[in-house]
């Protein structure tokens, strides 16, 4: 992994503390041919000279002394937007919101597969190396809108209320209906959109435009009751 | 029967003085009488003049006022033997004078107990009552007759004469006032009536022998027979009897010199008196001495048996057993709580050795103890001991050594407790305690589940990925070995990892029985922070074990010491975690303090301990935490008081809080009881 200076070959870096998962990245991501480097922590990453070509960052969310958002959080504030993807073993919905707004390309639970992953790298790669081009590219590009059947607005409604983290028993009480509903709501929506996973459903509703403005207030129980 | 009127009761008393003077007067006279008859001297005077005695035990036995009985005695005597009235008047006064000096000396000065049972009441009695007196009263006898200008006239014969006088009322005394005295404070017959009535025979037989002229020659030692009855009185009856025996033969001395015979019959009779005078003395201070000193000698015996027996009574009475071993290690005593714990009776188990006895249950061997105790070291142990009716029991016995007064060793004595009853309570307290602390653990895994949950990810996330990997490279087009390897070597190093946190995690909530071992304090926080980390880690705080190691060991329960450190470790990382302040360490570690304690303590940078809560930290179901119950401290706290130890905290001025808990160290090679 002594290349990463050159423009031409695409470099991914790993940010792990826990050295067997960093190992183990590196191990499949050198399976599909990818060259990476590995740090136990963001203040190596940020101490590092990072290549100037075609590159991205998988980095473990939870780590002592700085965050994976936060090392993202820096990584921009210094003008370097290199495409990240977060990966948490924590499965918690609102970091991974709080990572795709940060500006994260892509979330990841732990344990992951390994398809998902190697995708995300391929797609964070892609995006990197058309950074050069000016026009906003999004993730939805992957999942075009044809694909899939359209959502209905109550449906909107929960999707909005699970993108801003809250449990099926709270979304439940402020939309007035009962649990049993939102889990049916979610579930329909899951399978319209195709994905398995609610750091997957988060990362396709933030990035496909599903809501217009998912940072609004979750309704709050003033309103619910006056419904 | 009419109960008698205050003035009737007066009267009474007055009539029953007067008699007791009149008394006193008569005996007087008859004395006087007596002694001028038995031993006259010349010019109305008597050899020995035992009516002072009488006067003096008078004097000590009713008081002062005996005076004027002897006043009265003296005068009727002074007529008797032919002396005018004013001089036989001027005599009595000095022999109210005698009395009165007696009593002043031997009741309001030196008081004597008239029992004589003491040698300091007899040399009292020899000394401040026998001389002064008679010296006294023949001084104010002769002064007051040479200024009534008669009779007395100081010259070489009448000086003798004043010796005579001098002599004879200090024996009267000695001899008499004992008998008196020693019979009204004590008037009951010996309980040997038979043997006193020989001893009266005796007596009397031997004072014939010793002072009749046929058989004791003038000068003659036979008179010394005598001692075998005085030594008879003196040891096997008491003082009175004693004081019997000498007045007894002072009557036959001075009848056998006054009607010259016997062994006083000499040359001349100064010298016959001063020989009987010699002899008497003699025989009296020896005789009230022995008979003192042998009633003495009986009281501290007496006081030995008691305070022997009251010494018995106490170690019996005691919840302890007590034995006593002589030097071979057999028994030779046994108190009765000793005879009851084992179930033998005291001859059953005279003469026999502990091992006989018990087995060995403690941490040192009762075969060796009577040895190391005599070789001068305390030793306590315990035992047990199996006894038909009351089954297994244990015992705690503490010995010593016993030393004569040179310091030679002379036995062991071994106090012994019956502790059954206190282990079973400390059992059950254990077991207690096991449960609860079992509890405290499940709580604690249930807290930390987020972070163990995260802690075993770690390494299935590893190995799935690994797997995945290998996967991939062999379906790769180019079959890459090394690759394949590694991946897998990675995959099975961490599926080892993953089954070391699930075998940690099982011992740790297992329900088990307490397994005190010798633990290196370093091994134990080791392997604590490895336990610990991820909690430390979920609340945003760094664990770390202070550098250096020690190679101090601890006895105790590795899982409870682990489950007190990690409840310590979680309390800090929650407090600092709650302060939201960014720097969040926490440090472990041990040191050596003096007095072969280990000091094992938890650190923060958290908020440290209020003063308030100080107090209350340790006490159950207090707390500050938002969903606290309260136990945990309180829990720990029992923890490491039951492995011997203790827990404390202290905020110190740079910061945060530490918990400190100070166990025993063991040493190599030392003996714990398991």
């Amino acid at each position: 992994m002594d290349n990463s200076q050159q423009t031409d070959i695409p470099v991914v870096y790993i940010v792990d503390d826990e050295p067997a998962v960093r190992d183990a990245l590196g191990l499949l991501l050198q399976s599909v041919g990818l060259a990476h480097i590995g740090f136990p922590d963001a203040h190596a990453l940020l101490a590092y000279p990072l290549s100037s070509g075609p590159c991205c960052l998988v980095s473990d969310l939870r780590m002592p002394l700085m965050s994976g958002i936060e090392l993202v959080e820096t990584l921009r504030k210094k003008g370097l937007f290199i495409p990240a993807i977060i990966i948490s073993g924590h499965g918690d919905i609102k970091q991974a919101v709080r990572a795709l707004k940060c500006g994260a390309a892509d979330f990841l639970e732990k344990p992951f597969d390994d398809q998902d992953l190697i995708d995300a790298v391929h797609a964070a790669l892609k995006r990197a190396a058309n950074d050069a081009d000016p026009s906003p590219t999004t993730v939805a590009d992957e999942a075009p809108p044809g694909r899939r059947a359209p959502i209905s607005p109550r449906e909107v409604d929960v999707l909005r209320l699970v993108v801003n983290g809250c449990q099926n028993k709270v979304i439940a009480r402020q939309l007035g209906i009962s649990a049993r509903t939102v889990e049916v709501h979610r579930a329909h929506v899951m399978q319209k959109l195709g994905v398995t996973s609610l750091a997957e459903l988060v990362r396709v509703a933030l990035h496909g435009g599903l809501l217009e403005n998912p940072s609004e207030e979750p309704l709050s129980n003033h309103h619910a009751i006056a419904r | 029967m009419k109960p008698l009127l205050p003035a009737t009761r007066a009267t009474w008393t007055a009539a029953r003085t007067l008699l007791a003077l009149a008394l006193v007067a008569a005996a007087y006279l008859a004395a006087g009488v007596l002694s001028l008859e038995l031993y006259p001297v010349g010019d109305g005077l008597a050899g020995i003049w035992p009516a002072a005695g009488i006067a003096v035990a008078a004097a000590l036995i009713l008081g002062p006022l005996a005076a004027v009985g002897v006043l009265v005695g003296d005068f009727l005597f002074g007529l008797y033997a032919g002396w005018a009235p004013i001089p036989a008047l001027t005599l009595a006064v000095g022999s109210v004078a005698e009395v009165l000096v007696a009593w002043l000396l031997l009741v309001r000065l030196i008081p004597i107990d008239i029992r004589l049972k003491r040698t300091r009441d007899v040399a009292g009695f020899v000394v401040m009552g026998a001389l002064p007196g008679a010296l006294l009263c023949i001084a104010l006898r002769i002064g007051l007759l040479a200024l009534l200008g008669n009779s007395y006239e100081l010259n070489a014969e009448n000086m003798s004469g004043l010796i005579i006088g001098f002599v004879g009322h200090s024996l009267g005394i000695l001899v008499v006032a004992p008998v008196f005295l020693a019979w009204t404070a004590e008037p009951k017959l010996p309980r040997r009536r038979v043997e006193f009535c020989l001893l009266l025979l005796a007596t009397a037989i031997l004072n014939v022998i010793g002072f009749s002229v046929t058989v004791a020659a003038p000068g003659s030692a036979v008179l010394y027979t005598i001692f075998v009855a005085v030594l008879w009185a003196a040891l096997r009856f008491g003082p009175r009897e004693t004081a019997l025996v000498i007045a007894i033969t002072g009557v036959f001395a001075t009848w056998a010199a006054g009607s010259g015979s016997g062994p006083f019959m000499l040359s001349n009779q100064n010298e016959s008196l001063i020989s009987l005078s010699l002899f008497l003395f003699v025989a009296t201070a020896t005789a009230l001495f022995l008979a003192a000193a042998a009633c003495e000698r009986d009281l501290y015996l007496q006081r030995v048996v008691e305070s022997e027996h009251a010494q018995r009574a106490l170690i019996d009475q005691m919840a302890e057993g007590v034995v006593t071993l002589n030097v071979d290690g057999r028994l030779d005593f046994a108190s009765q709580r000793f005879c009851m714990l084992c179930g033998k009776s005291e001859t059953q188990l005279i003469g026999l050795r502990l091992t006989d006895l018990f087995e060995d249950a403690g941490p040192s061997t009762i075969e060796s103890l009577p040895t190391a105790v005599l070789s001068g070291h305390d030793i306590e142990t315990e035992v047990s001991l199996t006894v038909p009716e009351h089954g297994s029991r244990t015992l705690a016995i503490t010995a010593r050594c016993l030393t004569a007064a040179d310091g030679r060793p002379t036995g062991t004595m071994a106090v012994v407790a019956d502790i059954t009853d206190r282990r079973r309570a400390e059992e059950r307290s254990q077991q207690h305690l096991r449960q609860l602390a079992h509890m405290g653990r499940v709580k604690s895994l249930d807290e930390m589940a987020v972070a163990i949950a995260h802690e075993v990810a770690q390494p299935l996330t590893a190995i799935t990925t690994y797997v995945q990997a290998a996967l991939r490279f062999l379906q790769a087009d180019k079959f890459q070995r090394n690759s394949v390897q590694e991946a897998l070597d990675g995959a099975s190093s961490q599926a080892q990892r993953a089954s070391v946190i699930v075998a940690r995690i099982r011992a740790f909530v297992q329900d088990r029985p307490w397994q005190p071992t010798d633990l290196l304090v370093d091994d134990l926080l080791r392997e604590t922070a490895r336990f610990a980390e991820p909690e430390a880690r979920q609340h945003g705080a760094s664990l770390a074990l202070a550098p250096g190691r020690s190679p101090c060991r601890v006895h105790g329960d590795e899982i409870q010491l682990q489950q007190v450190l990690i409840n310590l470790i979680r309390n800090a990382a929650e407090a600092m975690a709650e302060q939201g302040k960014s720097l969040r360490q926490i440090v472990l570690a041990a040191q050596l303090t003096g007095d072969d304690l280990v000091d094992v303590s938890v650190s923060d940078t958290g908020p440290g301990i209020e003063a308030g809560q100080r107090e209350h930290l340790f006490e159950a179901f207090c707390t500050t935490k938002k969903n606290g119950v309260g136990i945990g401290l309180a829990l720990c706290r029992s923890i490491v008081e039951a492995h011997g130890g203790q827990l404390w905290a202290e905020t110190p001025a740079t910061g945060g809080a530490i918990f400190h808990i100070v166990l025993r160290e063991v040493r190599h090679g030392q003996l714990t009881a398991n």
